[in-house]
């Protein structure tokens, strides 16, 4: 008897619990509409920034903006899609899982008459999405390449650490930066590792090629949180000022490196903006517009020493 | 008995397979000729959209006597009368034509004096290899949102850069010496203002030898 | 004892009721019809998964590979009706048709699922360690087989198992319902039913006894490999892609869903039903969570609060040994 009374309390509890959590003002929310922002992973700062600027902006246009995390599975988006149209909202600010993947979802949420807003990365359909604003990494990365080559110059050793390789972003920025590096016959590429987008897994993963290859002249990282490892892992050998690190996305302290001249160059993708636009333009459509472009490129800008002044707070400042 | 059954159940199984079939054998160049009919072919699309489209539209290139000197004298005019962009960057294109005298040739590019005089150039041509969406991004003749996957649109960037890499820089490296003077038409991307537009980097579609003096 | 595993399932039954009763005071989108189906979709993957686990976990094992095995069997099956199977020897290409492709699919969880009973029985490492291994090589040629990219574009025959419906109700449901439905009847009123609680209860006295233990967990494994694999086939399905990351940590989540339904982690001891209220207890937290708009990073605590205290109610209630 004992323990049913303590899962009956259980369940007592998580109902006060969630309703702590319940927006205090449930009786005056009635009238407001609803957006959601469905974000492929909280895990990466970088989608944490914009995922919270799109709702901070969705909340300024006026609406009530809740965050969904699909923790970079499909699967788990799809859970979300649906719990959104059974929600009620009237739009949805996504940040895809996966550029085919995703697309199924996207179709729901159409069919049940609900505009959805791609931000950062693209779905593979035109026919789904109401409008996409998508960070070119490939042409991103090929400014990024010619760079590379321009400081590195046109001979020499160097290293790659990869992204998750199962995510389409991770071979657009590879492509895109090969396409330009590969044309060189004396830049040697002699390890290529993946990091996982991940700061720690980089950290290691360098620590071992430094290991097999002590004459690498640079580093090109599929992502910033890895381009700070290797650069912690070169600090640690003593080989920061060797070895030039370029890394991808724009975040805060690898522009601070960048403008210490620790690190030689990133590309800026612009979350905020894309963010911010993506909230407006889902205001826009509730209050009657419909003729969106379809694919809305954002460029990606190189961000180098020469120019790092401009750049700050995951945007031109 | 058991035999029986076995070669009943086995029967049975036959049957199923008969009527739901599991698999179907193809020939193996039957199925590589249909796999390639279904994927987008970057090069065969680059190749008629240049000699259709691109040849075609050459015309509607800005003049290089108009708009150098239109940028000397305003880059934030000269990019409003003249300039395309996509999307939400703050790079933008220019679609551009003229005859310029060569003032340098190196390995990396060829620099051109259109308005420009003694050895001061105002229009660079690459001489090695070509990178960027310039040309692909600079007439408005395609357009993202018709390509599902970006990643087809990436590749014909790509595959037009290996035209102009592999159909117009050979003659025109051949032709290009100091004194000469080049007919070109082409694209040309700005990311930054203060370094791209003195010499402008035009990626080109076609130049022409007008004269040797 | 008999009367305790009832009373244990009336309290997880109650834990249930009174969260219903809650969330739909607190939420008027909560207690819909759509919602209703939403809550059964959503932990339909969950459900084929949780029920190989709760055989596994009976017979006193754990599965860590079953997210990896899922992951496998999807693209497995997408990967043969996409792209066939080339046969470069014979010149051919064996062009897979829906159903053959999910019979292929099926049959490699099964395979797989044996492989791990394989190392358990025969070369005796412990469950724990040999379906970790199981977890990373899945995961790896499902890597090789899909080079990192998903398989997309399945068609609608495919789809079907994931997102068709019959009258009304998606088929995952019915699948996921009807793989319960055979699986209480296996555990209750057949020879192996009675001899997965013998094994789990004492390993010695069911070998002592005369019974084949190797023979029971290898099928139990196996069965554990099949159930994820459906559970591939449905995620594939439902997403019209083959994503090589799909199943990425679900092993926790079936996990949990198996603890929560009160089936002990030692063995022996807990059932099916009660796993099916496991997966409904997390589904419809999951979606109340979502409902009443908790932030992501809170959901994962409350969540995690709710496994300990379920597990804590759960050693309160058992007999002390």
């Amino acid at each position: 008897m004992k323990t049913s009374l303590l899962k009956v309390l259980l369940a007592a509890s998580l109902a006060v619990l969630a309703s702590l959590f319940l927006p205090a003002a449930s009786a005056q929310t009635a009238a407001k509409d609803k957006i959601a922002v469905v974000v492929s992973t909280l895990n990466n700062p970088w989608f944490v920034v914009l995922g919270e600027t799109a709702k901070a902006r969705a909340v300024e246009l006026g609406y009530e903006a809740t965050i969904f995390d699909s923790q970079n599975d499909t699967a788990k988006e799809a859970a979300n899609f649906e719990n959104i149209i059974a929600g009620g909202y009237q739009a949805i600010l996504f940040n895809p899982t996966d550029a085919n993947g995703s697309i199924a979802s996207v179709l729901k949420a159409k069919a049940a008459g609900i505009p959805v807003f791609c931000i950062d990365r693209e779905i593979n359909a035109t026919n789904a999405a109401t409008s996409q604003m998508l960070s070119d990494s490939y042409s991103g990365c090929v400014k990024l390449g010619q760079y590379f080559v321009k400081t590195v110059g046109k001979e020499g050793e160097y290293a790659e650490l990869l992204g998750i390789v199962g995510d389409n972003n991770t071979w657009n920025r590879s492509k895109g930066f090969h396409s330009v590096v590969d044309r060189y016959p004396g830049l040697k590429m002699v390890a290529q590792q993946s990091g996982e987008f991940d700061r720690a897994k980089g950290l290691e993963v360098m620590e071992s090629i430094l290991q097999a290859h002590p004459n690498i002249k640079a580093v090109f990282c599929g992502n910033d949180a890895m381009a700070m490892g290797a650069y912690q892992a070169l600090v640690t050998a003593n080989k920061a000022d060797v070895v030039k690190v370029f890394g991808f996305d724009g975040a805060d302290d690898v522009v601070k490196l960048i403008a210490e001249g620790k690190i030689a160059a990133t590309g800026m993708q612009f979350p905020k903006l894309m963010a911010r636009q993506a909230a407006e333009y889902a205001d826009s459509y509730v209050k009657g517009k419909r003729d969106f472009a379809q694919k809305i490129p954002v460029p990606v800008e190189l961000v180098t020493q020469q120019n790092v002044s401009k750049y700050g707070d995951y945007g031109k400042k | 008995m058991r035999a029986l059954r076995w070669i009943s159940f086995m029967i049975v199984l036959a049957g199923l397979g008969w009527r739901f079939p599991l698999f179907h054998v193809v020939p193996l160049q039957q199925a590589v000729a249909e796999k390639k009919a279904a994927t987008f072919d970057p090069t065969h699309f680059a190749g008629t959209f240049w000699t259709n489209r691109l040849l075609a539209s050459l015309d509607k290139a800005v003049s290089a006597t108009v708009l150098l000197p239109a940028i000397q004298s305003d880059p934030a005019t000269a990019k409003k009368q003249f300039a395309r962009s996509v999307g939400m960057g703050e790079s933008y294109f220019y679609f551009v034509a003229g005859t310029g005298r060569v003032v340098s040739v190196s390995d990396d590019e060829i620099r051109l004096a259109v308005t420009a005089t003694g050895t001061n150039a105002d229009i660079s041509l690459p001489a090695g290899p070509v990178f960027g969406n310039s040309l692909r991004d600079g007439t408005g003749l395609l357009n993202v949102s018709d390509y599902p996957n970006s990643q087809d649109f990436n590749d014909i960037s790509a595959a037009l850069n290996h035209l102009v890499e592999t159909a117009v820089l050979p003659p025109l490296r051949t032709q290009a010496k100091v004194g000469v003077h080049i007919a070109f038409a082409g694209c040309a991307e700005v990311a930054d203002e203060s370094s791209d537009l003195k010499p402008l980097h035009v990626v080109p579609v076609m130049t022409r030898l007008t004269s040797n003096q | 004892m008999f009367k305790s595993d009832h009373f244990k399932r009336f309290q997880s039954f109650i834990a249930l009721a009174v969260m219903i009763i809650a969330l739909s005071l607190l939420s008027d989108k909560f207690l819909t019809l759509a919602n209703g189906r939403n809550i059964l979709l959503q932990i339909a993957v969950n459900l084929c998964l949780s029920i190989g686990m709760t055989l596994v976990i009976l017979t006193g094992g754990i599965d860590l590979s079953v997210g990896a095995i899922l992951g496998f069997a999807g693209a497995f099956a997408a990967g043969l009706l996409k792209n066939g199977l080339t046969l470069k020897c014979f010149g051919v290409v064996l062009q897979f048709t829906p159903f053959g492709a999910m019979v292929a699919g099926l049959l490699a969880g099964l395979g797989l699922g044996l492989i791990n009973g394989v190392t358990i029985t025969r070369f005796r490492l412990p469950p724990f360690v040999a379906t970790l291994g199981m977890l990373s090589i899945a995961r790896g040629f499902t890597m090789l087989w899909t080079g990192g990219f998903p398989i997309t574009d399945l068609g609608p025959q495919f789809g079907f198992i994931g997102a068709g419906f019959w009258l009304g109700v998606p088929m995952a449901v019915w699948l996921s319902a009807l793989l319960v439905a055979l699986f209480v009847i296996i555990s209750r009123r057949t020879i192996l039913g009675r001899y997965i609680y013998a094994v789990g209860g004492s390993e010695k006295a069911a070998a002592f006894s005369g019974l084949n233990v190797n023979l029971i967990k290898l099928w139990v494994y196996a069965l554990g490999g099949g159930l994820a694999a459906i559970a591939g086939l449905i995620v594939s399905a439902r997403l019209d892609a083959a994503d090589p990351k799909a199943g990425l940590g679900y092993e926790l989540d079936s996990i949990a869903a198996v603890v929560i339904g009160g089936t002990s982690l030692s063995g022996g001891r807990g059932s099916i039903l009660g796993t099916v209220l496991g997966c409904l207890i997390i589904g419809v937290l999951n979606n109340g969570l979502f409902l009443l708009d908790v932030s992501p990073f809170w959901q994962q605590v409350v969540k995690g609060i709710v496994i300990l205290i379920a597990v804590a109610a759960d050693k309160m209630g058992a007999p002390r040994e």
